[in-house]
């Protein structure tokens, strides 16, 4: 099963979240997290031999285009999480000089 | 388009032109922000209070109307508020403004839309812009508490986006009443109670109850003080609580399950947030983990889904927006007086600030349930419902962490205003050398605390305002139906009507 794909890909985000204490690592488990996410979002309205719904008047199979707008919309509410959670790093290294959680705890 | 939309408009195009115009002309953010605050507060109260307008004015219904007044006031508040408290504190007034307005942008659209889909957009909205202005302080860890914020509200967010994803995967719609609809024909459907817990636990960790709440002091501990009382006041409140209530009450339907959980997670965050707000050094972070527990009040009175509970649970919704801000804000105006909200290097303000002094007392009592003011109805309100819905030990707990929150904001009042100045209580015995020194020494502990005065008065009008709205609410109360409005949130949330999320302006059906 292909959707057992992007459950594995949300856990490792999750994994990624929760035991890594690199800010990177944690900006990349979310990315992950929000790819499995979109992965499965358009497995949703996947259809065997499916057609795009523009003008078809065939009796074809159509895939379901909603999953597809959504995943488009996530995608670019995405890339606006990731450029904050970019900056951010930025500004923290400069502040500790290191990216490790537990450090930049230790520090203050 | 109806004038239900300036809501989402009006901070919109605010936002936006703040961003534009915010270089050349440097007054304009401020005034764009209290400008839509007014306008929209006032058609808040419209919609709230004469329920009989025409349709382009009245609100979709009891609950986002209330939260709909609610969120908008805190906009006015927090953005008149800020207009000195940003002077000082930090250079850029159009990005502040900016992210402000978009925060509360994407807050009044959650409470107006009808999918799932657009609730979500507007999430994302809110919630990046609020993860930047906590990141907007000049606290030492000001940085740390928004990353913290950033991973713990993201991770939720991807949580109800996958839940989402479960719902569409099951209904094939993401319309609150298509699902409604096909819930009520298969309430034991597998892929739509695992969506159910997603949801439930992503809409937790953004409002920051017990078992979530990792984030909530850092967060409101170190955001600027207006920022901590609009996102603790309103914007916490629509991301989270708003989301849970619709999901449990309107979408499902209360059962005796969901019950316990609201419960359960509520008593432990009235428990534990009173009890950490205790030991706390920093004003704002006492009354952060003070949300904390005051937030877990309002879920308790939802979670026992009577009439009376899910009256008490929106009063005291409304009387936590009044005393918490309140606090909040007197916070900021030490802060911005004396430069640091720490406990151990503050006291004896009561002479040189007697206004916020008088407004935050008023706020300490509200949020100990003292007599008159409102918090003691609202508190009144959820104990009396336990008691009538059989939970008397419940009730008990509840007087008790009332007793507990009595302790922490009076600590708070103690140590800040009516003890002596730590510094000058060294000098204190020694008063002819206390006096000869006043001459040499320019800087000296006394001279400094001498110079401390009140906040200019854009930042005493929001405290005022506040602080009379906490006594009008008692006044107002034996002119309230309460029998009535019982009866009106009780049919609100116990009745599943389709009519009444249909006439919601945004209810976009995809299929």
């Amino acid at each position: 099963m292909i959707y057992s794909l992007s459950l594995l890909l949300i856990l490792i985000g999750l994994y990624g979240i929760i035991c890594k204490k690199n800010v990177v690592k944690i900006i990349l488990g979310i990315i992950i997290m929000e790819y499995g996410i979109n992965l499965f979002i358009l497995l949703l309205g996947w259809r065997k031999e499916a057609v795009a719904p523009i003008l078809d008047l065939s009796k074809n199979p159509v895939a379901d285009p909603v999953p597809q707008a959504m995943v488009l919309t996530v995608i670019a509410a995405g890339l606006g999480l990731v450029s904050l959670m970019v900056a951010l790093a930025i500004r923290l290294y400069e502040q500790y000089g290191t990216f490790d959680t537990t450090k930049m705890k230790e520090e203050e | 388009m109806s004038s239900i939309s300036l809501f989402v408009a009006l901070p919109f195009v605010g936002a936006f032109s703040a961003a534009l115009l915010g270089r050349s002309l440097p007054w304009f953010p401020g005034i764009a922000s209290i400008f839509s605050g007014v306008v929209l507060l006032f058609m808040a109260l419209a919609g709230f209070l004469i329920p009989s307008l025409p349709s382009a004015f009245a609100s979709p219904d009891l609950f986002s109307s209330l939260m709909l007044v609610i969120v908008n006031s805190a906009l006015f508040l927090s953005s008149l508020y800020s207009l000195a408290f940003i002077d000082r504190f930090f250079t850029s007034k159009m990005r502040f403004y900016t992210l402000l307005l978009l925060s509360f942008t994407g807050a009044n659209g959650m409470l107006l839309t009808t999918d799932f889909f657009t609730l979500f957009i507007f999430l994302e909205l809110l919630s990046f812009s609020a993860y930047a202005l906590v990141g907007f302080s000049a606290e030492r860890n000001a940085l740390r508490a928004s990353f913290k914020y950033l991973v713990m509200g993201s991770t939720a967010s991807l949580m109800i986006l996958l839940g989402i994803a479960f719902l569409y995967g099951r209904t094939s719609s993401l319309s609150f009443s298509v699902i409604s609809s096909f819930l009520q024909i298969h309430p034991h459907d597998p892929g739509c109670t695992v969506a159910l817990g997603i949801l439930i636990a992503g809409a937790l960790v953004k409002l920051g109850i017990v078992p979530f709440h990792g984030w909530v002091s850092d967060a409101y501990g170190s955001a600027p003080a207006p920022i901590s009382a609009a996102l603790s006041g309103a914007i916490a409140k629509v991301a989270g609580l708003y989301l849970l209530i619709r999901i449990v009450f309107h979408i499902w339907g209360i059962t005796p399950q969901l019950s316990a959980i609201l419960i359960y997670c509520g008593l432990f965050s009235a428990i534990i947030g009173s009890l950490l707000a205790l030991i706390q050094e920093d004003m704002q972070r006492t009354y952060a983990w003070s949300t904390i527990s005051q937030k877990g009040y309002i879920l308790v009175a939802f979670g026992l889904a009577t009439p009376l509970g899910l009256f008490a649970a929106l009063l005291h919704l409304f009387s936590h927006a009044l005393f918490k801000p309140l606090l909040f804000l007197g916070s900021g105006n030490v802060k911005y007086s004396v430069g640091t909200t720490n406990m151990k290097r503050l006291g004896g303000l009561s002479r040189q600030m007697p206004f916020t002094c008088a407004s935050m007392l008023i706020g300490s009592l509200s949020a100990s349930g003292v007599p008159p003011l409102n918090g003691f109805w609202s508190k009144l309100c959820i104990i009396l419902a336990c008691f009538q819905a059989g939970f008397p030990l419940l009730a008990l707990t509840l007087i008790l962490v009332s007793i507990v929150t009595l302790g922490y904001t009076f600590r708070v009042m103690k140590l800040v205003f009516f003890r002596q100045e730590p510094l000058l209580e060294k000098f204190a015995s020694a008063g002819f050398f206390q006096w000869l020194m006043t001459f040499f020494w320019k800087d000296s502990p006394q001279t400094k605390f001498l110079s401390i005065k009140e906040p200019p008065l854009s930042m005493k009008i929001p405290l005022l305002f506040l602080a009379i709205f906490s006594f009008g609410m008692t006044l107002l109360l034996p002119f309230v139906h309460s029998a009535d409005l019982q009866k009106k949130s009780g049919e609100l949330f116990l009745y599943h009507s389709e009519e009444s999320l249909s006439s919601y302006p945004f209810s976009g059906e995809y299929r």
